[in-house]
Order: C-alpha cells, then sequence, then structure tokens
C-alpha cells in the first residue's frame, strides 16, 4: 500500500490538506501535553471528522475513547499527528498495518542530532513497514483552512491560494502569525521538518498541482535533491510565482576546490542560478518573504509588457524622492508621464504645492477635497492618458489620520481600491501605508491590509518593502514574457 | 639531468582535431589508471577539440631537442606551457611563456621551467608549444558539482584576474541558449565584450556557441557528468573570428561522486 499506485498528487495529500481521520499520539489523560493541544487545537478550528487520541493506556483522553495502536480505530486514519518521545515512533507507525496515510511526526532527537541519524532511518523503515508516508521528525504540524485543522491555538482563518512549505518549525507558525495580519491567506502551511522522507520536492510537486494555490512560497535550508526540484520549476515554467528563502548560505561546505571555478563559488550560486532559469524568486529575509508572498498573492498579470515603468502618487515630497531613487535602485522606472497625461493632470488644477510630473506629489491638505474623490480622479485620468506598467500610491498614515473631522484614511483607501478594480488586468496597484508606531495607525493599517487583499490591492509598511515586491513581481513577469509569450512552443 | 627525461611521454605527434568523443573515454580511463587528480591541459583540450571548441595548434614535446621539428608545423608568436602531474595552476608557478619569436626563445623558457621545477621537486612529463590565439577577450567557462544540485557552469569576464573581478555569472547544467544570453548580460563587463570605447567586439552568437557546446543540452559538460568534479576554461579567447581555448583543466571526479 505505501506507494499507492496510480494516486494523482493531489489525491495522495488529499488526507493531509483535507483529513477525514486523524490521530494524535502524545496526548495524556492526566495532563496537557503537546498531543492535547493539538486535539484542542482542531476543535478550535473546526475539524469535523473522527479523532482517535493513541494511548497505550488511557481509555479516553479529550472526552475521546482512546486506542491502543494506529492498527486498532475505527477507520482508517487519514493524518496521524505524532508527539511521544522519539525512541517510541518508530514502534508506533510499524504497528499501522497499511492503515494511515500520511503521518507527520513533531518528535525531535532524530536526524538533527548526530546521535539521532540511527533512529531517524529506523524511523523511515518503519513508516515503510507501516505503509504510511513521513512528514518530518522535528517539525510543528499542518495547517489547513481547508480541511480545517491547525497546529496553532486560534481557529483557521478564511481559506486561500497561498501555500507554504518550511524546513523550519518556528518560521511556519512565524509565517501564519506575521502574514494573518498582512492579509495572507493560505491553502497550506506545511512544516517539514528534517525531510526524512516527503520532502520539499513532494510538497512543491503538490502545491503545483493544486488548485487552490495560486502562489508558493518555501523556507529551505537543506535540500536532499536539489535537482529534482529545479527540474520540477523549470518544467513549470512559473506557472504559478513561487517565492524561495532559503536559510544557511555553506551548502558548499569547506570542502577544498582545486579549480578555479570551484574556489570562486560560494554555496548559494545554485539557488540564485535556479532562481533566473525558473522564474522563481529568491528573497533574502522573512520580511521580504511576506511582502513578495502578499504582492504576488493578489496578483493578476496585466496587458503591459513588464517594462517596470511605475507611477508614483502619494503625499510627501521627500518620501517621493527617496521613493524615485529607491525604485530606481531595483531597475524600476519613474519616468516622466506622457505629455498628454501631464497636462490632463495639470487640468485638475490641483493647486500650489502640487507636482504633476511623476511622481506626482500632492499634499494632505489638497487630498482631502471632496472626501477621495480628487484623488480617484487623479488616478483615473493617469490610466486613461498614461500606460504605466504599476502604480505605487503612498500614504502617510499620521498626517491622513490628523484631519479628525473627516474619515480621510477610508476615503483615500477607497480611492485605491476602485483604481485597484478599475486597473486590474491593466496595470498594477499597490500601496505604501507609512506610519510611526503610534498604535492607531498600526490598528488601522492591519484592517486596510485586509480589506484591499480582498480587493486586489496589496499594502506594505513602506514604500522600500512595496518597491521590492514590485520588482520581484516585474522578475516573475520577465521571465514569463521571454519563456512564455515570446517563445511559445520554440523549444530552444 | 632533468626528471622529465626519466619519465614516460606521451607521443608527441597526435593530432588535436582527429580527436573524437568515442576516444574521450579512453583519454579519461587512462587517466583515471594512473591515479591522475585532474587530466593535463594537452588531455583537456583534446576533449574540447572533440565537443566542437576551438583549441590553438600545438605539439606537445619531451624536451629542447624536439623543439626544432615541433615548430615546422607551427607558426610563431608561440607559447610554451610546461606538463607536470604535480603543477596544477601553471601560470602561478611561472610555467607559463607567452609570445615567444623563437627556437632558441623556446628553448630559453625551456631550460628556466626545468630548473625551476627541480628545484622544488616537480615532476615534468614534457611541454606543449602551441601558437598564440588571436588577440581577443580572455573568457572563463567553468563548470562545479554542487552536493544537491548537480553540475553548474560558470561564465565570465577570465584571465588571470578572474577571483580579483569576480565578475561571474552561474547556471544549473543544462543552460539553454536564453540561459547563455542572460548570463553574458549579467556580466558587467557585458559592454566590454560588445566592443565598448573602441574596443574589441565579439558577436553574442560567438560567446553563445561556446557555451552551449560545453553546457547545452548534449554538451561536454552533461556528456561527462560522471567524468568530472570541477573544470577551467580558462582563457578561452573571444574575438571577431570565434573562441578559442587557450588552456583548460578538468578535475577527475572523486569516488564517492561516482558512487552516489
Amino acid at each position: 500500500m505505501h506507494e499507492r499506485a496510480g494516486q494523482s498528487v493531489l489525491q495522495r495529500f488529499a488526507p493531509l490538506f483535507r483529513p477525514a481521520t486523524i490521530a494524535v499520539a502524545g496526548a495524556s489523560g492526566k495532563s496537557v501535553a503537546q498531543g492535547n493541544a493539538f486535539i484542542r487545537n482542531l476543535r478550535q478550528a473546526g475539524f469535523e471528522g473522527d479523532i482517535y487520541p493513541i494511548h497505550p493506556t488511557e481509555t479516553a483522553i479529550e472526552g475521546l475513547p482512546a486506542y491502543r495502536s494506529l492498527a486498532e480505530t475505527p477507520r482508517p486514519i487519514d493524518y496521524a499527528f505524532v508527539a511521544v518521545a522519539a525512541e517510541h515512533v518508530p514502534a508506533l507507525l510499524a504497528g499501522a498495518n497499511g492503515r494511515v496515510h500520511i503521518a507527520q511526526v513533531m518528535s525531535s532527537g532524530f536526524g538533527e542530532i548526530p546521535e539521532g541519524r540511527g533512529l531517524e532511518r529506523e524511523l523511515v523503515d518503519s513508516a515503510r513497514h507501516g505503509g504510511m508516508r513521513l512528514l518530518g521528525p522535528n517539525c510543528m504540524g499542518t495547517y489547513s483552512s481547508r480541511g480545517r485543522c491547525s497546529f496553532m491555538a486560534g481557529g483557521v482563518d478564511a481559506a486561500g491560494s497561498v501555500g507554504i512549505m518550511s524546513q523550519s518549525g518556528g518560521l511556519s507558525m512565524d509565517i501564519l502569525r506575521i502574514g494573518r495580519f498582512r492579509g495572507l491567506r493560505y491553502s497550506g502551511v506545511v512544516s517539514l521538518g528534517n525531510c526524512a522522507d516527503l520532502d520539499a520536492g513532494d510538497l512543491l510537486e503538490y502545491y503545483l498541482a493544486d488548485p487552490d494555490t495560486r502562489v508558493i512560497g518555501a523556507y529551505i535550508e537543506h535540500i536532499r535533491d536539489g535537482r529534482r526540484f529545479f527540474e520540477q520549476l523549470r518544467a513549470a515554467r512559473a506557472a504559478k510565482p513561487v517565492v524561495i528563502l532559503k536559510g544557511g548560505r555553506s551548502d558548499q561546505g569547506t570542502r577544498a576546490a582545486i579549480s578555479h571555478t570551484g574556489a570562486l563559488a560560494g554555496g548559494h550560486e545554485a539557488w540564485r542560478a535556479l532562481a533566473r532559469q525558473t522564474g522563481s524568486v529568491l528573497v533574502e529575509s522573512l520580511d521580504e518573504f511576506i511582502d513578495t508572498l502578499a504582492a504576488f498573492q493578489v496578483y493578476q498579470s496585466v496587458s503591459q509588457p513588464p517594462n517596470g515603468r511605475v507611477v508614483l502618487f502619494g503625499n510627501g515630497g521627500g518620501a517621493s524622492v527617496l521613493a524615485t531613487d529607491c525604485l530606481a535602485s531595483l531597475g524600476l522606472d519613474v519616468a516622466p508621464l506622457e505629455p498628454a497625461a501631464a497636462e490632463a493632470l495639470r487640468r485638475l488644477d490641483l493647486g500650489a504645492g502640487t507636482s504633476v510630473a511623476n511622481p506626482i506629489d500632492v499634499p494632505a491638505n489638497v487630498l482631502q477635497r471632496e472626501r477621495g474623490a480628487l484623488a480617484q480622479r487623479i488616478l483615473e485620468t493617469v490610466a486613461a492618458h498614461a500606460t504605466p506598467w504599476a502604480i505605487l500610491m503612498h500614504l502617510n498614515l499620521p498626517v491622513l489620520l490628523g484631519y479628525r473631522h473627516i474619515d480621510m484614511v477610508g476615503d483615500m483607501i477607497g480611492a485605491a481600491q476602485r483604481a485597484g478594480a478599475l486597473l486590474r488586468g491593466s496595470t498594477h496597484v499597490v500601496l505604501a501605508l507609512r506610519a510611526d508606531g503610534d498604535p492607531e495607525g498600526q490598528a488601522r493599517r492591519r484592517e486596510c491590509s485586509a480589506q484591499l487583499a480582498d480587493a486586489g490591492v496589496a499594502v506594505f509598511d513602506d514604500i522600500a518593502n512595496a518597491a521590492r515586491a514590485l520588482a520581484a513581481v516585474r522578475s516573475y513577469e520577465s521571465f514569463r514574457f521571454v519563456r512564455r509569450e515570446r517563445t511559445e512552443g520554440t523549444a530552444t | 639531468m632533468a626528471r622529465w627525461q626519466s619519465c614516460s611521454i606521451r607521443k608527441p605527434e597526435l593530432q588535436l582535431n582527429e580527436f573524437s568523443k568515442a576516444d574521450v573515454r579512453a583519454l579519461i580511463d587512462r587517466a583515471r589508471r594512473t591515479g591522475r587528480v585532474a587530466l593535463d591541459e594537452a588531455s583537456g583540450k583534446q576533449i574540447l577539440s572533440a565537443y566542437g571548441i576551438r583549441v590553438p595548434r600545438s605539439k606537445t614535446i619531451a624536451g629542447p631537442d624536439e623543439v626544432a621539428t615541433a615548430l615546422r608545423d607551427l607558426s610563431f608568436p608561440c607559447a610554451l606551457k610546461i606538463n607536470s602531474p604535480d603543477i596544477i595552476h601553471k601560470s602561478d608557478f611561472g610555467g607559463v611563456a607567452l609570445n615567444l619569436t623563437s627556437e632558441s626563445a623556446v628553448c630559453e623558457a625551456i631550460a628556466r621551467m626545468t630548473a625551476m621545477a627541480r628545484d622544488q621537486q616537480r615532476r615534468v612529463e614534457g611541454f606543449i608549444v602551441e601558437e598564440m590565439a588571436p588577440p581577443g577577450h580572455a573568457i572563463v567557462i567553468g563548470a562545479y558539482r554542487d552536493p544537491s544540485f548537480g553540475l553548474l557552469v560558470m561564465f565570465g569576464l577570465g584571465g588571470v584576474f578572474v577571483e580579483l573581478l569576480r565578475d561571474l555569472s552561474f547556471r544549473l547544467c543544462p543552460i539553454d541558449s536564453i540561459d547563455a544570453r542572460e548570463m553574458i548580460g549579467e556580466l558587467k563587463g557585458a559592454p566590454i565584450l560588445a566592443g565598448a570605447r573602441g574596443g574589441l567586439a565579439v558577436s553574442e552568437h560567438i560567446l553563445v556557441d561556446a557555451m552551449m557546446a560545453i553546457a547545452g543540452r548534449g554538451g561536454l559538460i552533461e556528456s561527462l557528468a560522471d567524468d568530472f568534479d570541477e573544470i577551467d576554461i580558462n582563457p578561452l579567447i573571444a574575438s571577431a573570428s570565434g573562441a578559442m581555448a587557450v588552456d583548460a583543466r578538468f578535475v577527475l571526479a572523486r569516488r564517492d561522486n561516482r558512487d552516489a
């Protein structure tokens, strides 16, 4: 039963992402162990299937009947969550008698420490003997809104389109937590741990095939079969955006190189090469990972070629100047507007302190007129007379919040939302909401992020973050432009 | 007496351009049997030639007695290079003499290198006398094995300053022609290759052809993936008339990689 021949990758992973039955080993009848927490998390998430606690002696755990082994549950097990001491795991899995599809082993003490390597080999053999595929060990679990299961307390968010795999359990929690406040909505978050059996390539195969997943994010430290990961991405030809955060820069080790080439190559060239050859985006930090995912979550291809021409629009002269520098350093182009567009903007008669070249810099006291309708008109005028590849709108939240007699933030967000809808499919629209750490601004920004994500506009904390995400979108589109559109059907 | 005279010498009359891909296997096996870490330069160039990379006309000689005969088939200016299993970086050692324009200059260079090798206890298997490549831009094309991803190809501005400039781009093998063009475009020195400031211009297709012969599908790297861990072709001299490999180093795959 191990290979379950003939099943598609979607069928093979369905027990993980949409389980009907979950076994939990490592829950206690007397205290709150990790398994108990997992069962409580499942209930908070609204899991509607059967939960089978597995325990050698207890008869009931968390109010559920407990079973002595994985082979004795009433129905076969889609997904087994295992958090018992490492030395007990192999025997537990080996006794499953082909009744478990996927086991995820949270327990640590395996290959991540030198003395645990033998136990990890034993674990893999046991999983094979027991007839299941194995995730982990040394990981957190799986989050799936559609499956109503989570390894974190607090339930699940609305189902989304961002599929995550992470070789760090801690980071998989960070990604869930931080992403939640940024309006990211996930199709799945899988903590991979040591990848003793299933690895990043398996999850990549699943997410590429999964119709619910539109964007893939991977945190990877060590990949055993990098070649397979590369070949999968190359074959996909950037069908979905893939964002990779690579931790650990010295894979190559200290092996003595004899040639110049060997000496010149550090550990990171392979990942950079992979990104260039597959249209994947390699990012440098967790912040950039989240920002890039946020941009791609609302991604829709546009009719403009990926020429990187950006119109900047917002309040704050210095901010506009800095934004222009930042965009230029990323290879994006804040070129002056076409004469017709500039003339049309001048006819709006925006008044003193306003600049209608690109960047378009309009002070807050001008923007506040007509409750956002003016901002709306500026964006519509740009759209009607110019053909930018992207519009980066930036707002200084503390200044806008200073207009207490009106909801200026709401007005401006509304304008961005309408512009996003109007320009969807022709120009990318992103928004930077700059704040100063004041709780009111932070709260407002969080609220706006979720609202605008639903409207297809990605929101960033700063202009530099927005610019970096736009640069990632452009590199993805350029790859597709060269590899899919321009050379469609002509293999080289 | 110089130590090279006591060593067995490869036949000097081997013609590079008649070397075929079928002969490559025999050459690699022979190198392995003799316990070499890397192929000697002449063998490396024979492989390049078999895979469509031009190399200068050259003769492998045992010592000064064979210089006159070798020069009969070559034109000046010439280069002379030492062939020693103990010397991998020949120019660092002083084992490369360029722009030699007479028989006596070649013999003097042989005498100097022989003395140096003797002083430093390096075995000498012979010398290569070779026509100088036409002037052009020095390029490096290399390959190395990443433990997880397999072989990568490196392209950049070559010559003796490659470590200082580090103007390089990398791709996983095999590459396609889009990859090759992007690798060229990524170099800071790309405008130099295109003839910046009135310099020599090399057409892109000359570079792309060389890269594809080495790192493309069915090219040298893919065909010999199990045989080598590292390859340096440095310099590859690119001029308006084509690209020519002037030096090549092939580091044989270590046993652990072959068994993996």
